[in-house]
C-alpha cells in the first residue's frame, strides 16, 4: 500500500479513499458475520470475554507476537490487476476484518469474543473503532508529508509504546467482565 | 537490564495494574457491564493502531 509498482512512496488519494472505505466495509462485514452466527446459535456469556481478555493480556505481556495464533495469509499481489481503486478497497476490507491477516495486537482476540457476546450494534461500534484507528495510521502517514518510511517508523514506535496500556486495559476488562 | 527485559517488565507491570484497576472498578461501578463497552472501544482503537506493526 505504501509502495506501488511504479515506485511511489506514498499512497495516492485515488487509493487512499477506497482503502479507508474498504476498512469500514471489512469492519461491517465481520460485525454482520457475528450477528449471523449469534442469531443462528446463541451469544456466549460475557464471562467468556473476561477469560479471553485476561488471556490476551498475558499474551501481550509474555508471548512474542510471532507465536500468537493468527492467519498466515497475506493480501495477494495479483489483486493489483483489479486496478488501484478496487485492489485498495479489497486490501482495506481484508485488513478491516482483522482476522484474515497477521495480528498486531492480542486485543483483537478480545474483540472477537466480544463479537460473540454482545448485541450487533455494540459489535459494529467496536469494530468501527478498530477500522477507524487502522485507517488513522495510514491517514497520518499520508498527511504528514515527507518520506512515508520515516512517518511510518514514528507511528510504529508510538504504537509499540502503547502496548503497556493495552496490557493494562485488557487485564482490567478481564476482571470487570468476570465480575470479580 | 536490556531493552527487551525492560519492555517485558513494563508489560507485566501493566497487566498487574490492570488487574488492580479492574477490581477497583468492579467494586466502585454500580453496573460493571456499562463500563466494559467504552473500554472495548479503547481496546479496539489500540488494536487498530497496533495493525501498523503488521501492515
Amino acid at each position: 500500500m505504501f509502495a506501488g509498482s511504479s515506485g511511489e512512496s506514498r499512497p495516492t488519494s485515488r487509493r487512499l479513499i477506497p482503502h479507508v472505505l474498504g476498512l469500514l466495509a471489512g469492519a461491517a462485514a465481520i460485525s454482520g458475520a457475528f450477528a449471523a452466527v449469534t442469531a443462528a446459535t446463541a451469544r456466549v456469556p460475557v464471562e467468556t470475554v473476561g477469560v479471553v481478555a485476561l488471556t490476551s493480556a498475558l499474551l501481550t505481556a509474555l508471548v512474542h507476537r510471532r507465536l500468537w495464533p493468527q492467519s498466515r495469509w497475506r493480501v495477494p499481489e495479483h489483486w493489483a490487476r483489479f486496478g488501484p481503486r478496487i485492489s485498495a478497497f479489497l486490501f482495506g476490507a481484508a485488513l478491516g476484518m482483522g482476522v484474515l491477516t497477521a495480528i498486531g495486537s492480542a486485543g483483537l482476540y478480545t474483540l472477537l469474543a466480544w463479537g460473540l457476546a454482545a448485541d450487533w450494534s455494540a459489535v459494529l461500534v467496536v469494530f468501527g473503532c478498530f477500522a477507524a484507528a487502522r485507517a488513522a495510521t495510514l491517514l497520518a502517514v499520508h498527511w504528514k508529508g515527507g518520506w512515508a518510511g520515516d512517518a511510518l517508523a514514528r507511528v510504529t514506535a508510538t504504537s509499540e509504546r502503547l502496548v503497556v496500556g493495552e496490557a493494562l486495559l485488557l487485564a482490567a476488562v478481564g476482571v470487570l467482565a468476570l465480575g470479580v | 537490564m536490556n531493552v527487551a527485559a525492560a519492555t517485558a517488565s513494563a508489560r507485566v507491570t501493566g497487566v498487574a495494574l490492570g488487574l488492580g484497576a479492574g477490581v477497583v472498578a468492579s467494586v466502585v461501578a454500580s453496573d460493571a457491564s456499562s463500563v466494559v463497552m467504552p473500554l472495548m472501544c479503547v481496546i479496539a482503537v489500540l488494536a487498530g493502531l497496533g495493525g501498523v506493526r503488521t501492515d
